[in-house]
Parts: structure tokens; sequence; C-alpha cells
């Protein structure tokens, strides 16, 4: 186990440093400078911009300076806003997206793996049917609609909660909850139909042939096997989960490190950029690492084997 | 299914629990306690005045900076001392002496001298420091030497400090209108004794605009800032007018999304907003006429034409695409009457001439015109796309345009879009046929929009050049009597509409939700409002169903 | 082990796995009736418009947004352009986009994931580690970019399409593959591929013949997820100037539109999504569908 990690430990290494790599010539390539806006300040003034952020020093030396800085932690200040080092936009607005995401797991994961289970067990019946289409809801009203409607109805029309900020515990309901139904249309259907294959097998059968009772077969020895496609599906949706959302930050003024991603890129923040896709790359490897050893956990089969 | 059940049970109790506190609004609260909420558009790019140029900012740093001179509450054309009680032009409007008033303080209490300013121009004019918009200052004399570094010495640049509260301003030639010019927040002058206390004085990465650092000279000062969600200010104690500002403090909210803003102001948690969406004009104007505000903001939305491609040197071709544009129905029907129809550049304002207003909606004489240039009935006209960046409203009128050029003139047209920061690269490169702009005034004076089109302007971008506009304008700065001043700025734009390498569209107005216990925010050209006159009353917002 | 309990009938006909899968899905009501409504919005997308007095860029700038009326079933946009037309056509571009992307992904997705999982120790690793690359490098980045290069190329609206597909289909197979690969690995431990392994077949034959088919249920079930995503990928895409050009729409593109104004004018946002959502539902329970007609030790026997 302890060879199996470090191993994992260095290819994620790996792993990070290819993304950045590739995502500091890719954004390098693009057209455009950090410096441009509507009123566009002079030649002179953009060039003195660009010195100053070393970017008028050719492409290798400023890759091998980005690593230098980014081994001592350190990936340089935001060119969008000021002063602002990316360490510092992480740190501030990382806590936030964190908790979101994972109330917005916690409520995708109570709200799908239920009704995805409760579905399999009731196959082919109303009882399987209309709680996969409320499960369902989520892919069918995309986030950029669902999060205005919450906001509306239960915001503005029944004056539960507020529109918009994070003043008020209340205020993490709306948007999670539109995070949350998007995912739990995944998880739902997912569990369904990981719980369907798993009681079709034989152990299954076996027990159901002792007399096992019915929940109790599907609590203690289905979903332990139904729920492994759900696995491999959560590793990456995880670490995009508690990064945060673009579309819901922007609905809900939610301070998170979602927005940071898009605007990033599109506003040629190259530190923002690199700073942030090394972070999220670093969340989606132990995310995806987490879930390869809780995949080990759950298939008993795969445990005696180079893992 | 008990357990989905019972789980939905608990989340409706938790629900009710929330509905039955029904609590006052922020808005109310708020208003009660003189804190004004309001919308800000975005997260600003810094506090520091020499590294913004956008609007977004603009509010934040005068509710905290002051210049020289400040904005009259309600009349345009005027202005109130500020920072300098009163002054003196000299050399025919080529040198001007301030005299600073001695009560001018920063909020941490030392005096503010006239050794200040020169300290802030100079750090704004140094080679080395990147200040945005540092050419607003190129009028001072030998001012663009120093900052590109042609010459080394800073007393050659024409700002001076006479004594401690005499400050002296020379310029490259008559400025008539520095008055206006001087309400522009790049005039401000920075508390260097805190920016020095914290790093270097020109070092980009001084973290001297943050709450418990920052220092200014407005009427508020900086209390909290909340990175992506609000900036706070709070009263400053030693402004030198305070006892004439109102309010207690104002919370700028950095809210982007136009649907958010209203949502947020009728939820009261808003009290005036930034913007708003123009599909729900006709609603408020209908129903809540008074919260509704749309008042004339100087500036001009506009295309770009590219006259560096063949087809569209012609001058002719250029007036077709103008004469084939129904501007009375695109904006009065489209963008619902939001913003006034141009029929020119330079939108109504006092100026020291005739604005001319050549463009009307003509689709015979431009179908001749394009006929003359080779092109009947659009044939053989290559197809073209009108650039525009990924902003709903900007596809929404490039639609129009695409549709009024098909039916009017035959063209085939398409549509390219393009994300903010590509945009402007494309247009800086010239890489286009026809590109959206548009160009908010820095100051009242038809000035700000006729420079722009000088050669190797970086705002021109159009491949557009004409000896005798550069000659005109060169003309211009050398010229002290508003007489023939006017004279020769109404030629220039006679000559640049004669030629036309732009699509003018609107002129903007700002189109904002206001609510009723906001006092003293009055109608201004610049959206720029003097904050001592801001006030709260007791008004409570009306149920918006 | 992987054979079910064929009755006897089908053991005469020697019924394959695809033709009992048919006959176990035309039992599933529900599906059948999801298949012959998506199938009914796609016809109609595609030959809805042929029928239209009105044309999807027709504006009428006077007559602005109107709610559904005689002459506009589904009301009109700000252009004063008809609503239903509108959605008929950007139906096609959202289907042909959503279903085509989503058969790349799984393509790729599916063959890659199976063939990582099946071969395992280090190609196992370096396979997955390079999903994981893709996975981490910024989406944004990737789309501006390409859509920097293929500029020249995006002349026309078939072109236009063709890079979308590239574009959503290169990334949306990444959690395809890692799903497929975490189930065949643990097929591959199971005594059937053992079995085929003793016999001597090929590792392309084991793979393909007997690994995949047994994914088949999850692949599925993520596919169809996947279509809906794909679609609104593609809206957001446009914007950045990759996806369809204006006056084209797309069903993506016309509900960002309306959840704008959806107070003022919520027609606009109402027919779109409903036409996304209700094909999304059924192309779900299709997809649920088909995923328990072809579990094949599932089957009710």
């Amino acid at each position: 186990m302890v060879r199996y990690i470090i191993k994992r430990f260095v290819q994620s290494l790996l792993v990070i440093w290819a993304v950045v790599t590739a995502a500091f010539f890719m954004i390098k390539a693009t057209p455009g400078n950090p410096f441009a806006s509507d009123k566009a300040s002079t030649k002179f003034v953009v060039e003195q911009n660009m010195k100053i952020y070393g970017l008028d020093k050719p492409l290798s030396v400023q890759y091998v300076r980005f690593w230098n800085n980014a081994l001592q932690g350190e990936f340089g200040y935001s060119f969008k806003y000021e002063g602002r080092s990316v360490r510092e936009i992480i740190a501030d607005s990382f806590p936030t997206s964190l908790k979101l995401g994972l109330l917005a797991l916690a409520f995708a994961v109570l709200w799908g793996v239920p009704i995805g289970v409760y579905a399999a067990v009731r196959q082919n019946t109303w009882q399987d049917f209309l709680p996969m289409g409320l499960a369902m809801l989520g892919v069918g009203l995309p986030s950029f609609v669902m999060g205005p409607l919450l906001a509306l109805l239960f915001g503005l029309k029944l004056g539960w909660f507020n529109v918009a900020g994070l003043t008020d515990w209340s205020d993490w309901v709306l948007p999670s909850a539109t995070i949350g139904f998007f995912y739990a249309a995944y998880f739902a259907r997912m569990a369904r139909g990981g719980m369907l294959e798993t009681l079709s097998q034989d152990f299954v059968r076996t027990a159901k042939a002792k007399g096992v009772p019915g929940w109790r077969i599907v609590m203690f020895h289905a979903l332990r096997g139904g729920l492994l496609p759900v696995l491999s599906f959560l590793g990456p949706a995880l670490a995009g989960l508690v990064v945060g959302s673009f579309v819901v930050e922007t609905v809900f003024l939610i301070p998170g490190l979602g927005q940071h991603f898009t605007e990033a890129a599109l506003n040629k923040d190259y530190s923002v950029v690199l700073g942030t896709a090394a972070f999220y790359c670093t969340l989606l490897v132990l995310a995806n690492f987490l879930v390869d050893i809780l995949q080990v956990w759950l298939n008993p089969r795969l445990r005696f084997s180079d893992a | 299914m008990v357990f989905i059940s019972r789980s939905l049970c608990y989340l409706f109790c938790l629900l009710g629990c929330v509905s039955c506190q029904k609590r006052e609004s922020l808005a109310t609260v708020a208003a009660r306690q003189k804190i004004l909420l309001k919308g800000n558009g975005g997260e600003p790019r810094s506090l520091d005045l020499h590294l913004i140029q956008t609007t977004t900012e603009h509010q934040l740093i005068t509710s905290m900076f002051e210049g020289l001179v400040n904005e009259d509450a309600s009349d345009d054309t005027k202005v109130q001392p500020g920072v300098a009680e009163t002054w003196e032009s000299l050399d025919g409007a080529a040198r001007w002496i301030f005299h600073l008033r001695t009560t001018a303080k920063w909020s941490d209490g030392t005096p503010l001298v006239a050794e200040d300013f020169v300290k802030t121009y100079k750090r704004q004019l140094s080679p080395n420091f990147g200040a945005l918009y540092a050419d607003m200052l190129y009028k001072l004399k030998n001012a663009e030497d120093y900052h590109q570094g042609k010459i080394s010495d800073f007393a050659q640049v024409g700002v001076k400090a006479l004594d401690s509260h005499t400050l002296e301003l020379t310029f490259n030639g008559p400025l008539p209108y520095l008055l206006q010019v001087l309400t522009h927040f790049t005039w401000s002058p920075l508390p260097t004794h805190v920016i020095e206390k914290y790093g270097d004085l020109e070092s980009r990465f001084n973290l001297w605009t943050r709450p418990g650092k920052m220092v200014g000279n407005g009427p508020f000062q900086l209390k909290e800032w909340k990175f992506k969600e609000y900036i706070e200010v709070e009263r400053n104690p030693h402004y030198w007018n305070a006892a004439k500002v109102k309010l207690n403090g104002v919370r700028f909210v950095a809210v982007t999304d136009l649907a958010t803003e209203e949502r947020m102001f009728r939820n009261g948690r808003l009290h005036i907003t930034e913007q708003m969406g123009l599909d729900r004009i006709p609603f408020y104007r209908s129903k809540f006429p008074d919260l509704l505000r749309i008042n004339p903001y100087l500036g001009v939305y506009f295309f770009r034409i590219n006259v560096t491609k063949e087809a569209f040197k012609d001058q002719r071709v250029r007036w077709a695409l103008n004469l084939a544009v129904d501007r009375d129905t695109l904006v009065n029907q489209t963008l619902q009457g939001a913003h006034q129809p141009a029929y020119g550049l330079t939108p109504p304002m006092q100026a020291p001439y005739k604005l001319p207003r050549p463009l009307t909606f003509d689709v015979p004489k431009a179908q001749k015109l394009l006929a003359e240039a080779g092109y009947p009935g659009g044939q053989g006209f290559p197809k073209f796309s009108i650039h525009v960046n990924d902003v709903e409203s900007h596809v929404l009128i490039a639609q129009v345009l695409q549709d009024m050029w098909k039916r009017n003139l035959g063209l085939t047209v398409g549509i390219r879009t393009e994300s903010s920061n590509v945009f402007y690269d494309t247009q800086i490169r010239l890489d286009y046929e026809v590109s959206r702009a548009g160009w908010i005034a820095d100051f009242i004076e038809p000035i700000t929009f006729l420079d722009m089109w000088t050669t190797g302007n970086q705002n021109n971008n159009t491949g557009w050049s004409s000896p005798k506009f550069d000659q005109l304008m060169r003309d211009s700065y050398v010229t002290a009597d508003p007489a023939a001043r006017g004279k020769i700025l109404e030629e220039a734009e006679n000559l640049f509409m004669q030629e036309l390498p732009i699509i003018p569209i609107y002129w903007y107005n700002k189109q904002r939700l206001v609510h009723p216990a906001v006092k003293g925010w009055n109608e201004k050209l610049l959206d720029s409002h003097p904050w001592d006159q801001v006030d709260l009353g007791e008004e409570i917002l009306p149920e918006i169903k | 082990m992987k054979s079910a309990h064929p009755n006897i009938e089908s053991f005469e006909h020697g019924t394959s796995l695809w033709v009992d899968a048919w006959h176990r899905f035309r039992q599933n009501w529900l599906a059948v009736l999801c298949g012959i409504m998506f199938l009914a919005i796609a016809l109609t997308c595609f030959l809805g418009p042929l029928v239209s007095p009105y044309s999807e860029s027709l504006t009428d700038l006077a007559l602005k947004a109107t709610p559904p009326s005689r002459d506009h079933w589904f009301g009109t946009d700000q252009l004063g352009r008809d609503l239903l037309v509108r959605v008929l056509y950007g139906g096609q571009i959202s289907l042909a986009v959503g279903l085509l992307a989503s058969l790349v992904s799984v393509i790729i997705g599916v063959a890659y994931g199976a063939t990582a999982g099946y071969l395992g120790g280090k190609t196992d690793d370096a396979m997955m580690r390079f999903v994981d690359v893709l996975f981490g490098i910024p989406f944004i980045i990737f789309v501006i970019l390409l859509r920097v290069v293929l500029a020249p190329y995006l002349d026309s609206s078939g072109k236009r399409l063709l890079v979308l597909f590239l574009a959503i289909g290169v990334v949306e197979w990444l959690t395809m593959a890692r799903i497929v690969r975490g189930v065949v690995l643990s097929l591959s431990k199971m005594e059937f591929t053992e079995a085929a392994r003793s016999l001597g077949l090929s590792s392309r034959r084991i793979i393909f013949h007997h690994l995949v088919p047994n994914t088949l249920g999850h692949v599925i079930v993520y596919a169809t997820l996947t279509v809906p995503a794909v679609m609104l990928t593609e809206a957001v895409l446009s914007f950045l100037g990759l996806g369809v050009e204006p006056p084209q729409s797309s069903w993506g593109l016309l509900i960002k539109e309306g959840t704008a104004a959806m107070e003022t004018f919520p027609w606009l946002l109402i027919f779109p999504a409903l036409f996304f959502s209700v094909s999304m539902f059924c192309l779900n329970f299709v997809g649920d569908g088909l995923r328990d007609a072809l579990d094949v030790k599932g089957a009710k026997d």
C-alpha cells in the first residue's frame, strides 16, 4: 500500500507538471494581453506593464522563472486585480467554494442516491419512474436557469431566502441546491444503474434465496457494489464541485473560486490561470486518488492485485 | 421512500422556520443607519487611482479621493472648489495657479500640501511605474517626454509647488477647459507619505490600498474590502467639508449580473443599481416609473469600419452602410428606447460649436451610393462579418445591422463573436471589417470624442488617418480663443463625419433603479455624483411583483 | 457466468444479445413511449421548418417580443422573429451536436477506458494519468486557442459544426473513459475473463467482445447524461465564437437568452426549455430502458 501511494504521488506530480506546462504554453499562444480594455492604454504604457510583469522576456525565460517561483509556492500577482497575489485569491475564495461544494454534494447525495437506489428496487414501476423524473430535473434545467428560477421563486415570490449574497446561514441553501440538483441527476441515474447490476448478481440471489430481508440485502450487500460507477464519476466531480461554479457564483453573488477560472482565462490573467490550474489539478489528482482507493475498498476483488 | 419523504418533511420544516421570521429588508435597516447600498457593476481592478482606467472604479475613487475641483451636484457646465479653494489662469490659460485650502487633510490627519500633487504626478508619470492612464497628464508641459524617458529631470515637468499651499500647473498650450479636465480622477492627489510607509512609492505590489492602511482625502475612507463581494467606506472625520456629508457610509456591491442586481434591488438589498436589463424597462416605465432613472450619459456606441480593407476604402460604401441603418427603429424598438439614436459622433452637450448631425435613414440614397461604388444591389460585395465581443446585447444589435444591411443593401453579413480580451486584440491588429465599440467621455468637452481619431492614437483602430484632421487637432491645442477653437473643432468633426470611418448607433443613457429613500442623486452627464449631496430618507420600497 | 437462462424458445432460435435486448426493451412501456416522443420531437425539428411560413432570420423589428398568438404559436423574440421556427431550427443544431458529439465521446471513451482497464498495471497508470492531464487543462483556454487556430476555417456553418463536435468530443470522453475503466477493471478480475484469457483469445477480442458489452449499461446511462451537458456547452462555445453563428441559434442559446428576460418575456424561456427538458427526459428514460434491456443478468426471465 505504501509503495502504491508513493507511486501515485510521483505520478501526480508529473500530471500537475504536464497540466501547468500545457496551460502555460496554450495561454501564451492565444492573442491579446492582460492590459487590453475598452479604453486602451497607450502602446507605451502597455509595454511598460509587460516589462513590469516580466512578459517582455522570451517564453523560455518566463517558463523557467515561473517554475522557480512556483516551487517556492509563489504564483505571482494577478494582472487583473492589482496587488492581489494568486495565493491570496485562492486562500480568500477557496474556503467559500469548498463549503458550498460540500453542501451541494451533500444535497446531491441525499437527494440523488436514495432516489436511484429506491428506483432500482422498484424497477419499471411508477415508483421507479416518478422519483427518477424528479431527479432528472437537474439535467432538464441547467444551472443558469435553475439558479435564477430558485431565486425568483424562493427569494422574491415566497420571500423565504435572500436572493443573493452571503450574509446569513440561510443564504447557502439556494446556491447549494442549484448545484446539488445538477449532480443529483447524475448520482440518481448512476446509482440506479449500478444497483440494478448488483441486485442481479449471484451473491444477492443467494442472499435472497436464504431469506435475508430485502432492505438488508440492499443496505448491506448490494449498496456497496452498486455505488461503484457513482464513485468513478465522483472523482472528477468532487474536484469540480469544491472549486466552485462560475454560473452559481455570478447568480448568487458568491465570492468563490469558480469565477476566477473563467474570468482569468478570458482576461489573460496569466498568473491566476496557472495558479488556479495547478490548484485544481492538485485537487483533481487527490480526489481521483481517494476514489481509486475507495474503489479498491468497495470491490474486494481488486484488493489483492498490485494495488 | 420513507427516507425521502422524511427528509422532504425536514426540509419543509426548515423552510417554514426561515419564512416565519419576516425581517426588515437590508435596505431599510441600512437607510436608517445612513449607509447607501450601491451596485458597483463588478470588482474594481484596484483602489490605487493610478492603476485603473474603467468606470467600475469611478464612484469608488471619488468617494475616497478629491481633486483640485469637484463636479457640481446638478449643473454639468459648472465645477465647485475641491482641494483648491481658488485658482487663477495665466498666459492665456496655459498656466494655472491653484490655492489649496489649508483645512484640506488626509484621512490620517496629515495636512494635504501642494507637494503631494507634485509627488503624485511624478509617480503617475514615472517611466517604470506603468500607470494605466498616464497619458491623461500629457497635457502638462514636458510630461510626455518625462514619461517616455526622454528627459529625466522631473523639475522640467509643468507641475510645481510654489509653497505649501500653492500649486502651479503649466501646460503645452492653452487649456480653457482645464477645470472640466480636472474633475477626472487621474488628477487627484495620492497620500505619498502613506504609500512610502508600506513599500516603494513606485512599486506595483505595494499593498497600501488595504483596509487599515489606506488613506484618502475624500468624504469617506475605506472600512472593509471583501474581495468579490463588496467594499464599504465610512465617514472620513478629517474631510474638510465633513459637516456637509450626510451619509455615514456607502457599500459598493460587486454584482456583475444584470438580473441578479435587479433581484437584489427588489429584495431590498440595494438602494441603487449600477445598470439594468433593457427588457425590464417597459415594466418599470408602466408600473414603477418613480424607481426608474434614465439619464443621458456622455458616450457614443458605434461600430468601427476597417478602412484598410479594400471594399471599405471607398467613402461611398461607408456612407451606404450608415444610411441603411434605421437608428430610430433599432433604438426605440429593439433597445426599448433606453438610449438616444446617434445621428452624429459627439453626443448632445454644451460645446463651443454646432455639433454636426449628418446621418439619416435613407435607403434609396444608400443603394445609390453602393451602386456608384460598383456594387449595385450589393452584387459583388465581399462577404464580411460584424465583429462583437461576447455580450448578449452586442450580439443582438449586430443581428439588427445584419438584417438591415441584407434587406436594404442586399449584403451578406456574418457575425463573429470573440471573448473581450481577444476582441480588443483583434481590433488593434485591424483584423476585422466592422467592429463594435463604445466611448465614454472622460470630461465634458467635445475634444474627448475627437482627438482619439488622430493618426496613431491607441483608440483609433480603424486604419483611418487624415493629415488635415491631425493638423486641425494640433491647431486646436494651441488656440486659446474659444470661438476660434470652436471653429477648428467644428471643421475637424465635419471632416471626420464626411469621411465616416465609423457607424454611430446610439448615444448612451444610463439606466438604473433607485430606491425612493435615496436623495440628491441627480442627473449627471458623466454619472459622477458628488458624495456630499447624497442622502437617505425614510421611504420604503414598494413591493415589486 | 455470462449466459442468461435462455428459455426454450429463444434457445431454439438462438437469439443474440441484441434481439433479446430489443425484446425486453419493448416491454418497458415508459421507455418505448419516451423513445417515440423523442423521435417525434426530432422529426418535428427537422420537418417542421419546411412547412412554416417563417424563416429563422425573418425579423419584424416593429413587432418586437409578443406572447404566443394565432400567427406565432410560440410568440416572437425581441427582434420579432417567430420563436417556434427558431426553436425547431435550434433543435436541429442542438440534437445534431448533442448526439454526435456524445457519440464521439462514447467511442473514444469506451475504447480508451476498456483498454486501460483490461491491460492494467503500468499501461493503465500511464493512460489514466494522461486522462488526468487532459482533465486538468483549463477548458476555456483550450476553446479560445482552438478558435484562434481554426479562425480561417470557420467560414461555413458546416465547418463550424464540425469544429464544435471536435471541441466538445475531445473533452467529454474523459469521464466516460474513467467510468469504463473502473468497470472493466473489476470485470477483468472475474472468472469469465480468466476463462477467455485461458482460451488464448487475443486481448482485442476479449476487450471488445467480452468486456465492452458488459459495460454498455453504464455507458448508456452516462452517455445519455452527456447529451444535455454537451448541448449546454455548445451555448457557451457559441458565445466564445466557436459554435453557431447568429442569426442561427440552438436550444442552449435560446434558453440562455430566455433566462435573461424570463420575467418580461417568459415564453422566450418556457418554449425552448420545454423542448430541451422534455427531450432530455425522454432520452434519459430511453437510456434507462436500454440499460435495463442490455442487463442480461437482471432480465426477469
